[in-house]
């Protein structure tokens, strides 16, 4: 479904990506792991046009998308939930995921998908006047996710959902990803909580100083040496 | 002398000179809340719009109060071509690109106008004459209009802020324009729809602005300072700050003549500005965080 090719980015002068590939199937769950700095982050970025590729090629259901500006790739179905959430504070519930809804000009359908966000979310719904910036750094991340949702993509990008949020939370959070990818949506989640974000995905990749190192089942790699040794600390 | 009714008629009026002003800083604020721009040209957008409405009014002979809608549509349209052209090009590379870019324009509007109007004062006939009084305090009906004017016209701005699809994607865009983006809205629309939105409230203002007062080409300057002691006064991107800052410059700036006198009524934009800046720099409705 999304085929990463060769990419190449960078921030400024420097060079963050080298040479990236990976690939996600639908309806899997892929997680991309590594420490801070590796460049997950310029990585999701750079996939919905938020920063321009350097060299290398994206594709989305076999169209490049690496040239497009950010709202058409949204359009053409992968929506993503931006490092620290980034809900518009000021703004209430419904009108954040009003905003997710933008690109859906039915207004029914905009309308049955809250509906059933606020069925599965039912403080958001209590919630739906209140400004986003009161709400619960869980609540919040709850609204994102459901933000996300509205405009019913195909493929959902995460970055670092778990950031921030006591384990109880992380958990609520990752078993909401496993119920999403159930309903056909397919996920790459970006995460530096390794163990957690393995266990719900199918494949992983490691992300080190902007190359990718390692990639293999989760199994695989949950049970392989470097990673018990740099990040399981076993 | 100084009496009551006097002081009560110098606010009256001085309320009524506040409404053009708000227009022109909700103009700025808008631009400068979405876009984070800072447009030191606006005020020539104020001069623009009122030689606009003159050339309606006076040239093809339309009622000086229509000539604001002539004045609107055209410094929006040239707004649209301002932001397409030129601060698009330099928005977010650096802050000094954009004001650079702003104080051009300056220059360009002043030329321009002198060449298509002449460096001599204009100002717009009015279908309306003479004063309203009402117990010793009388308003010129023309500064009535006004005020009735810019209420209906911030009542249409609050209307596309808050109940339509454009006026949530730019209070988006305000907030995280990033996360926007993430929304599939196409910001660069946001922005140039923004941009002339500002320009056309400027357009406004200037109209009212010509049928009030005598104008030229050198018009711009003043206004511009104006507008950025209210939106300072009442907190940057803030519309009801532009409201009540608007507001309070225009008592200020009118009691300041009737009290003072002579020079202070333009001295008092820079003496709100300062001021503000040393107790409040958020403004009354700034500093609550993102």
């Amino acid at each position: 479904m999304l085929e990463v090719k060769n990419l190449s980015a960078s921030y400024g002068m420097v060079q963050i990506l080298w040479d990236v590939s990976f690939n996600i199937k639908e309806k899997e769950i892929v997680s991309i792991i590594g420490p801070n700095g590796a460049g997950k982050t310029t990585l999701v970025k750079t996939i919905m046009g938020l920063l321009p590729a350097k060299n290398g090629t994206i594709q989305f259901k076999g169209e490049n998308i690496e040239k497009l500006p950010t709202h058409e790739i949204v359009k053409k179905g992968i929506t993503m939930i931006p490092e620290g959430r980034e809900i518009f504070p000021k703004m209430t519930v419904e009108e954040n995921l009003q905003l997710g809804a933008y690109t859906i000009k039915d207004k029914t359908k905009i309308k049955d998908t809250k509906e059933k966000l606020y069925q599965i979310f039912p403080v958001l719904k209590k919630k739906q006047n209140a400004l986003a910036q009161n709400l619960s750094g869980g609540e919040q991340q709850m609204l994102v996710i459901c933000r996300s949702l509205m405009s019913n993509p195909q493929l959902l990008i995460l970055d670092e959902p778990s950031l921030g949020l006591a384990p109880i939370i992380v958990e609520k959070v990752l078993d909401t990803i496993t119920k999403i990818n159930e309903d056909g949506v397919t996920i790459l989640l970006v995460e530096q909580n390794i163990r957690d974000s393995l266990n719900v995905a199918n494949r992983g990749y490691v992300l080190e100083k902007g190359k990718i190192i390692l990639e293999g089942e989760s199994r695989e790699l949950l049970s392989n040496d470097h990673i018990k040794e740099v990040y399981l600390g076993l | 002398m100084i009496t009551p009714s006097g002081l009560a008629e110098t606010l009256l009026w001085g309320v009524a000179n506040g409404c053009i002003y708000i227009l022109l800083a909700a103009g700025l604020s808008i631009i400068f809340g979405v876009m984070k721009l800072v447009n030191f040209a606006h005020g020539q957008l104020l001069m623009i719009g009122a030689y606009l409405a003159f050339t309606a009014s006076v040239v093809l002979g339309l009622n000086a109060y229509l000539s604001i809608l002539v004045a609107m549509g055209g410094v929006a349209l040239i707004g649209l071509g301002v932001e397409r052209f030129t601060f698009r090009k330099v928005l977010g590379t650096d802050k000094l690109n954009e004001i650079f870019v702003s104080l051009g324009l300056i220059y360009i509007f002043e030329n321009a106008a002198v060449l298509l109007w002449g460096n001599k004062s204009a100002q717009i006939a009015s279908p309306l004459h003479g004063l309203l009084s009402l117990g010793g305090i009388s308003i010129s009906y023309d500064r009535i209009a006004a005020m009735g004017i810019v209420i209906v016209i911030l009542l249409s701005i609050i209307f596309l802020m808050k109940k339509t699809k454009i006026g949530l994607a730019m209070r988006a865009t305000s907030q995280k324009s990033d996360a926007t983006q993430l929304m599939g809205i196409n910001i660069e629309k946001v922005y140039i729809f923004t941009f002339a939105l500002g320009a056309a409230l400027a357009g406004a203002a200037g109209a009212l602005y010509g049928i009030i007062f005598p104008f030229s080409p050198a018009l711009g300057a003043l206004p511009t300072i104006k507008a950025f002691a209210i939106i300072i006064l009442g907190g940057l991107g803030s519309i009801p700050g532009a409201v009540v800052g608007g507001l309070l410059y225009g008592i200020a700036e009118n009691t300041a003549g009737y009290v003072l006198g002579g020079i202070w009524p333009d001295a008092i934009a820079f003496v709100l500005l300062i001021v503000v800046l040393v107790i409040k720099p958020t403004g009354i409705f700034g500093g609550k965080g993102d």
